[in-house]
């Protein structure tokens, strides 16, 4: 996607789907300004989520709460727990732009609106995409039966507003980048997913408090004061610094120009397969077993009986598989996701070069070995990261508040978060 | 500090920072650890943005502009090992449908590093090291060979990592 400003655009660019947008701005805003934008929007962005769509009587929101909507909604984490204009929160949004991202290099006529530097045709396509994938959820969630007797269509009435409440939501993370701090899209991200962080702090001064003198009657089952008050803070802090501390580390290639007088430094990330990893191994964990059930049942044959025996989640071989899987899918990703034939060729174009490695070809095999080796310790990491809960459930603290040591939640948001100082730090500047 | 470029790809992004610190120029990628912790989230976020102190914005994009341009020296012209057109294009072959499979459907598939002819459309998958490329039958090389005159001495496989520093 190139430049819509053609004063600012370069050829260069605009012949690679890659390649830059030149995006220049108006004089930069006061940081405190920045600050209250964003907090204000936020604040606006939480309301949506507690708005109930209009039409509905509280009788029936309750009811749907209890009978249709549990299920769908109970699953997503961070999502509204009530049906509010916001309900769905910017998930449809992020599907569609995850597709369109994927599709892009693989459908020709987006790959083309991508190479010509269309970008607002690709914006629009996702706008329409998410409308519609938002209307398709929403008017599912409706059963049929509601607003009988309304001169109109009940359930595609609310879907309509559910739809304008995505969209508002989108908007206002987008306001946020543009006029805010941070990513917009990325805080409400956060912001949903640290949604549930009320209810844990209610879990745990509910159990702090069973401990207390006088009251424990469960004593010998629950957990002990050691580990509420030092095992669990100490494994939440541990996990949020060990993560802040792997998501910016880097190893740091000096790279030399021709000329001879420039040097800059070239990042390769110790982590740069990101959450993915641990998304691919759950999903293999799922998809394995439901596979040797399968056979299991068509072919009769014990071999897959037993298979599936061992990988259900309460076994050890699950846990293994686990891990390993994390660390392979860890080490594969990181592989693919750096193009090291593309780095080598830009940095040879700017006329750039590894220190001690020969430009082309063997600065691309060179990149491709120091990713494997660099994303090996961020694999290990990432399986650490993700078995502690498991090892802190075992040692007695319970589940519900163990899985805050670990998981998709805590690294989002640790992310969220350094990206968000990262840019308070530069706007101060 | 004011948003100058905003990258698809968090490579380009890194390597424009690399470009542009190199001429003493603070640059701030303010969504690179959240793109690196979920690819997935790069058109959601609307691009990857590359800051700039408000002052040099100007000097930054000139030199963006200047230094983007191809060395003919660094690579030999590239060509397609069958019509010899110049018009070929870096691919990693299968990349995109890979990186599909692995994101929808979880299903890690493998690729292979290559080149696509924009002429005839060839793929041709690309070795790496260079002492492979001179077997092809069509005796032209890999399309991202260094050229003969200024290319260094074919080293050792492992003796390629050199000593850059961490």
């Amino acid at each position: 996607m190139n430049d819509p400003d053609p004063a600012s655009s370069t050829d260069s660019t605009s012949d690679n789907a890659t390649a830059a947008e030149t995006k220049r701005r108006p004089g930069s805003r006061p940081l405190l300004l920045s600050l209250l934008v964003t907090a204000g929007l936020l604040f606006l962005s939480r309301l949506l989520m507690t708005l109930p769509v209009f039409g509905t009587r509280v009788r029936e929101i309750g009811l749907f709460r209890d009978e249709n909507l549990r299920g769908i909604l109970q699953d997503i984490p961070g999502l509204a727990h009530s049906v509010s204009f916001g309900a769905l929160g910017i998930l449809p949004y992020l599907g569609i732009c995850l597709f369109i991202q994927l599709a892009v290099p693989i459908i020709p006529p987006l790959r083309e609106l991508a190479r010509k530097g269309n970008d607002r045709a690709i914006q629009i396509i996702i706008w329409i995409g998410t409308g519609m994938y938002t209307f398709i959820v929403a008017r599912m969630m409706w059963p049929p039966h509601m607003g009988m007797g309304l001169p109109f269509d009940f359930p595609v009435f609310a879907a309509v507003q559910m739809v304008i409440g995505v969209f508002m939501l989108v908007a206002i993370g987008h306001a946020i980048t543009k006029w805010g701090i941070g990513n917009g899209i990325v805080l409400l991200l956060a912001a949903e997913t640290l949604a549930a962080v009320p209810d844990a702090g209610r879990a745990f001064v509910e159990m702090l408090g069973g401990l207390g003198p006088g009251s424990a009657p469960n004593a010998a089952d629950g957990p002990s004061l050691f580990q509420m008050l030092v095992l669990f803070p100490g494994a939440f802090l541990l996990v949020v610094g060990a993560t802040a501390a792997f998501f910016s580390a880097q190893r740091r290639l000096s790279v030399v120009y021709e000329d001879g007088e420039r040097a800059s430094e070239f990042p390769v990330p110790l982590w740069c397969a990101g959450i993915l990893p641990l998304v691919a191994a759950q999903s293999w964990l799922m998809f394995g077993p439901a596979l040797a059930q399968f056979f299991h049942r068509k072919l009769n044959l014990p071999l897959f009986g037993t298979l599936r025996e061992h990988f259900s989640m309460d076994r050890p071989a699950y846990h293994i598989a686990f891990m390993l899987l994390i660390v392979l899918f860890c080490v594969w990703w990181s592989r693919r996701l750096l193009d090291h034939t593309h780095v080598a060729r830009s940095l040879a174009e700017c006329g750039g070069r590894i220190e001690g490695v020969p430009p082309g070809p063997e600065t691309a095999l060179f990149l491709k070995r120091t990713m494997t080796r660099l994303s090996l310790s961020g694999g290990v990491f990432l399986m650490l990261v993700c078995i502690l809960p498991l090892v802190l459930n075992h040692l007695g603290l319970p589940f519900i508040l163990a899985q805050y040591t670990g998981g998709l939640a805590i690294l989002i948001s640790v992310a969220a978060f350094l990206d968000f100082f990262k840019q308070f730090k530069a706007a101060r500047r | 500090m004011e948003t100058l470029f905003t990258f698809w790809d968090i490579e380009d992004a890194r390597l424009a920072r690399t470009l542009l610190e190199a001429h003493n120029i603070l640059v701030v990628l303010p969504d690179e650890i959240m793109v690196q912790a979920n690819w997935g989230l790069i058109y959601a976020m609307g691009g990857i943005r590359l800051q700039v102190p408000a002052d040099a914005a100007e000097r930054a994009a000139e030199i963006y502009d200047r230094e983007r341009e191809p060395r003919a020296a660094d690579f030999a012209p590239p060509r397609c090992h069958v019509c010899g057109a110049e018009e070929i294009e870096a691919a990693t072959l299968g990349r995109s449908w890979a990186l599909a499979l692995i994101a929808l459907l979880k299903i890690p598939i493998p690729y292979r590093d290559g080149y696509v002819c924009l002429s005839c459309k060839h793929t041709q998958q690309g070795t790496e090291k260079p002492a492979d490329h001179d077997a092809t039958a069509s005796g032209l090389g890999n399309p991202y060979d260094p050229p003969r005159s200024t290319a260094e001495p074919a080293s050792e496989d492992d003796g390629s990592e050199g000593s850059p520093s961490s």
